[in-house]
């Protein structure tokens, strides 16, 4: 056999059983593609490797790392946890994967881990400085001062920058905002700024409520390393804690696509969709929010109001019966699952849970208000008009508690009385439609029609495209022998509900 | 005075509980020998031809003073496309023997209908002296002539009146010219393919139907025909501004003088649209303004599905009500006449709107059951799909329902009372009510749908007074249909206009009927005729059918019939 054959044979019988000897020299040259940032073919060799023992853990440790330079901390976990609790431990294995849980959002866990890795290398200054930023995120600003500090005392690169995040904090606590304010200016113009530290100054501000100043810091991070999750969501959450749900969602949609798996990243996600009201955007994001944290009622809630508002009242009903077991002392739940049976035409189902609902929240306006309401959708009337009474003697403002009552009264044909509670609802809404059309109901109904028109027209200035009122209007012009105008209200009625039944 | 307050108190009570527990109905349809099967393509309901029944009429064929009836069939989808022979499902004639039992004369008389047929309505067209028959279809409408000698002779074609091949539901006469000629109203309901049925299937309050509609489907035209007077009849619905320009759903029709203009207007029931209230403008010419005169939509402003129509005075006030039934989980609405043509939804102040939203309903009447002098309601119901028993809270078979009219604009649910609660529930559609035993009070007969029809009799009614009144054009149409009359008895004045069609695509007992309480005597009798003539006659007494001819007063009846 020639010497070159025996040493390809050899070659691919390695190649193919991983022996100890090529082993190592695979080892070496997926190190050294590493070292080089080749993280694609070192990937490939570290692979190779995962199933020979000796060098299994090693190559866990590297295929976590790759994962984490490729921001996938779910994947760098995924490597990396068993490898963690081994003793000894493997190269900083404790330390990468603290990161990977921060950059995951797994705070808890993240916190854990580096106080376990500080314990191994208290000499480690960017691990102090980590659970510094831990610390600030759970709300321990003490334990971050410490931790800051000692990072500041060992980690001389970010020496600098830390310590001007600490006087930065501490101008803040002490109300002198100008000499922050010039600080986190000093900050984010120094181009070469860690985005760790950038996110840290935008926590500061955060921290003491001011979201609009946090807000450049996250973003200046989140355009420096765009795969870094908290400089994306931070720069999501003071967005949307600023009322920019439109703004925020990008910043958002990266988070949660680096961090799939973390509950807080698709709740804001979702949120912001639906404070634009994209509720059907919002679905997807809601549905992993409640995989991930099944007995939330706020994931529970908002994913059946996306149901609702995309006319799935039945797959919302299911979702809001969880959550009304999960939240007895919540009465939202209970509220949406009233609106989800009506729009599912469960108009009785509806009544009971508006009657648990009054049972458990007797002080609460609402409650008595949803009774009454679903008692005059099923034209129980007589019945509702206590509980409307209820509702505006618990809450004098409430305004659907008066269009209740008045329609209420107006049905029983106790019109003067409508009439005062129309009115007292249009004290609170000038132009509400509902007040004005029964006003003027009641009006014609009293034979003032020339009063019934001057509530239409004034109604109909402030809501144009109102059939109904067109619809009332019309029946008064006809009233007033104004033959041409009834008969123009009644083409434009005509015209509208042929618009409203193309309407999808 | 205690003693007295308390007697007062007694007479009140009894007085007030006079007509209700006392009266009750009574399921006679077995002894009265009606032996009838209503079909409508059978007890599987996949497509909306399916589902919506059809009508019954009273009308006196033979002249012999005793309502006979007439019951229009349905049939099978296999039949209509041919596959199957439709004899098996014809339609009935009953004649009244005048004992309280009926004859089924259909073959003798030549009336078996043909197809699947919806709606009747009689009257006398040609003025003959004997009342027709007009039928509605799916397809071709019939017309048949009364020979006068107990038989019929078909004149569809020869009249003009087979009104094409689309679905055909209501129909009603009236007079809308003045011409002394009644002239005809048909509605379409919808554009349903017999040959290639398409199998829907759609989701009613989370429960999968098949007999989806009628939303979904093309609507299909109404039409007006114009009565000239020589048998035939011109199709006038461009000419006379009737078109059904929306393609809406039409039910159930009638001719009525809305508006007290002395002219007969026409209203229609849309099943899930608009209704239509077509004013006439008396120059043969019409105005649809349904939405000025608040009867196009209920109260809320909203669509109803409109099926059935009674047309009354409940309050004798002198104006034309109208109530209408609709889909279950809307109440039925009664629109309050407040004159000049323009009408109030009063259906809860009334009291009767709660009662009646479970329940999907069709067959509809004003009628006085305990003679009290107060105008009551009847609604018979039914729902369209067999698939909710079992799975919501409706039902397929539905009760009865009887209002009792209060006084004061409110009515007081007596269903129970009258023994409607002990009947099995039917899913009922047609009806229409009659004094088929001249006894003078009403009774009612209800076509159920895939199921035999019921006849109630009226047991007690009679106990308080009454006067029935058959009106004889002369100069106005023979069935004096649009006549007005006015009868006042003790202080009590009562209004009514003769009619021919309404309820549910039928037709009730063309005399006019007025409970008289304890007045043992009508003091005035004013009739209107069509033709414009006003006619008052004296005094007469209560608890018999009076004759009065236009122009001659009152006369012997043809026939003989009962004058208790």
């Amino acid at each position: 056999m020639a010497p070159r054959f025996l040493a390809a044979s050899v070659c691919l019988i390695c190649a193919v059983s991983a022996c100890p000897q090529s082993a190592d020299e695979i080892f070496r040259k997926g190190t050294e593609l590493f070292e080089r940032r080749d993280l694609a073919a070192a990937r490939q060799e570290f692979l190779r490797l995962t199933k020979t023992p000796s060098y299994e853990p090693k190559s866990r440790y590297y295929l976590g790392r790759i994962a984490l330079l490729e921001s996938k901390p779910a994947e760098a976990i995924a490597w990396l946890e068993p490898i963690a609790l081994n003793i000894p431990s493997i190269l900083d294995a404790d330390a990468q994967l603290s990161r990977a849980y921060l950059d995951a959002g797994q705070i808890e866990r993240a916190k854990l881990i580096t106080e376990r890795a500080l314990r191994q290398a208290p000499w480690q200054g960017s691990l102090h400085y980590r659970l510094g930023r831990i610390y600030q995120q759970l709300g321990d600003s003490e334990g971050a001062r410490k931790e800051f500090a000692e990072s500041v005392r060992l980690k001389s690169a970010d020496r600098e920058s830390v310590e001007l995040l600490l006087q930065c904090s501490q101008s803040l606590t002490s109300g002198a905002a100008p000499k922050a304010m010039r600080i986190r200016q000093e900050l984010l113009d120094n181009p070469s700024l860690d985005p760790d530290v950038l996110v840290a100054l935008g926590l500061t501000f955060t921290a003491v409520g001011l979201q609009a100043e946090s807000l450049e810091p996250f973003r200046a991070a989140a355009k420096r390393d765009p795969s870094f999750f908290q400089a994306q969501y931070n720069a999501g959450l003071a967005l949307l804690k600023l009322g920019r749900a439109g703004e925020a969602t990008p910043y958002l949609d990266a988070a949660q696509r680096l961090s799939p798996e973390l509950a807080d990243a698709n709740s804001a996600l979702a949120l912001a969709h639906v404070l634009q009201a994209q509720y059907a955007n919002a679905i997807p994001p809601l549905e992993k929010w409640r995989a991930l944290q099944p007995a939330n009622t706020r994931a529970l809630d908002m994913l059946a109001l996306a149901y609702l508002r995309t006319n799935a009242a039945g797959r919302a009903i299911p979702i809001l019966r969880e959550a009304v077991k999960f939240a007895r002392g919540d009465p939202k739940p209970y509220f949406l699952l009233i609106e989800a049976m009506n729009a599912a035409e469960e108009q009785i189902a509806a009544l009971e849970v508006a009657e648990d609902a009054l049972k458990l929240f007797p002080a609460l306006p609402q409650a008595h208000l949803a009774k009454a309401q679903q008692l005059a959708r099923l034209g129980r009337y007589r019945d509702a008009g206590p509980l409307f009474a209820r509702t505006i003697e618990l809450a004098p403002g409430q305004i659907d508690g008066l269009l209740g009552l008045a329609e209420v009264q107006q049905k029983r044909g106790d019109y003067a009385a409508s009439l005062g509670t129309y009115e007292r609802a249009l004290t609170i809404d000038r132009t509400n439609v509902t007040a004005s059309l029964g006003t003027a109901r009641n009006m014609v109904l009293t034979r003032d029609i020339s009063g019934a028109r001057a509530i239409l027209e004034a109604a109909l200035a402030a809501h144009p495209d109102n059939s109904q009122l067109h619809y009332e209007l019309a029946r008064v012009y006809a009233r007033l022998g104004e033959k041409a105008l009834a008969a123009e209200q009644t083409r434009i009625l005509q015209e509208l509900r042929a618009s409203e039944s193309k309407t999808p | 005075m205690i003693r007295f307050i308390s007697f007062s108190l007694l007479v009140l009570a009894s007085f007030m509980l006079a007509g209700t527990s006392r009266v009750k109905f009574q399921d006679v349809t077995e002894k009265a020998g009606l032996k009838a099967l209503i079909v409508s393509g059978g007890e599987k309901k996949n497509f909306v031809l399916q589902v919506n029944g059809s009508g019954a009429c009273w009308f006196d064929y033979n002249n012999d003073g005793y309502m006979d009836l007439y019951l229009v069939n349905g049939a099978t989808l296999a039949e209509l496309q041919g596959k199957k022979p439709v004899q098996s499902h014809r339609n009935y004639l009953f004649r009244n023997n005048r004992n309280g039992t009926f004859t089924d004369v259909t073959e003798a008389a030549h009336v078996p209908g043909s197809g699947w047929g919806f709606g009747c309505v009689a009257a006398d067209y040609d003025n003959d002296g004997n009342s027709d028959l007009f039928i509605t279809n799916f397809g071709t409408n019939l017309l048949y002539h009364n020979n006068g000698n107990g038989t019929f002779t078909d004149v569809t074609h020869r009249a003009g009146l087979a009104g094409g091949n689309i679905w055909h539901a209501g129909a009603a006469f009236g007079d809308y010219d003045g011409d002394g000629f009644v002239d005809l109203y048909v509605s379409g309901y919808l554009d349903f393919d017999i040959h290639n049925p398409e199998l829907k299937t759609c989701e009613y309050r989370g429960v999968n139907v098949h007999a989806c509609g009628p939303m979904g489907y093309r609507g299909a035209p109404d039409a007006l025909y114009h009565n000239n007077g020589d048998g035939t009849f011109t199709d006038v619905t461009v000419k006379a501004g009737v078109v059904d320009k929306n393609l809406y759903f039409g039910f159930t029709v009638i001719f009525d003088d809305f508006d007290g203009d002395g002219k007969p207007d026409i209203f229609v029931a849309n099943d899930s649209n608009p209704n239509y209230l077509y004013h006439n403008k008396g120059d043969g010419t019409f105005e649809e303004i349904g939405v000025q005169a608040g009867v196009a939509l209920n109260a809320d402003g909203k669509e109803m599905s409109s099926m059935g129509v009674a047309v009354g005075d409940y309050d004798n006030d002198g104006r034309m009500d109208l109530f209408v039934t609709t889909f279950a989980n809307d109440n039925y609405v009664l629109f309050h006449n407040e004159g000049g043509g323009f009408f109030a939804d009063q259906s809860y102040q009334s009291g009767i709107a709660e009662a009646t939203i479970p329940h999907l309903g069709w067959a509809t009447f004003f009628l006085d059951y305990d003679n009290d002098g107060h105008k009551d309601l009847f609604a018979a119901n039914g729902h369209v799909f067999p698939e909710v028993d079992g799975k919501i809270a409706e039902t397929y078979r539905q009760p009865l329902q009887l209002f009792r009219n209060a006084g004061r604009g409110k009515f007081r649910e007596v269903s129970g009372e009258v023994g409607f609660s002990t009947m099995p529930w039917r899913s009922a559609r047609g009806g229409a009510y009659c004094d088929y035993d001249n006894d003078g009070d009403i009774d009612i007969l209800v076509s159920n749908i895939d199921d035999r029809p019921q006849l109630l009799e009226n047991v007690g009614g009679n106990r308080q007074h009454w006067l029935e009144l058959k009106l004889i054009g002369t100069k106005s149409n023979r069935d004096a249909i649009g006549a007005q009359v006015e009868v006042e008895a003790g202080g009590l004045v009562q209004y009514d206009h003769v009619r021919a069609g309404g309820s549910f695509i039928s037709s009730n007992d063309p005399r006019l009927h007025f409970g008289l309480g304890e007045r043992s005597s009508v003091d005035r009798i004013e009739i209107r005729w069509p033709s414009g003539t006003v006619e008052r006659l004296p005094s007469v007494n209560s608890n018999q059918i009076v004759v009065i001819k236009e122009g001659f007063g009152i006369v012997v009846p043809p026939g003989d019939a009962k004058r208790p």
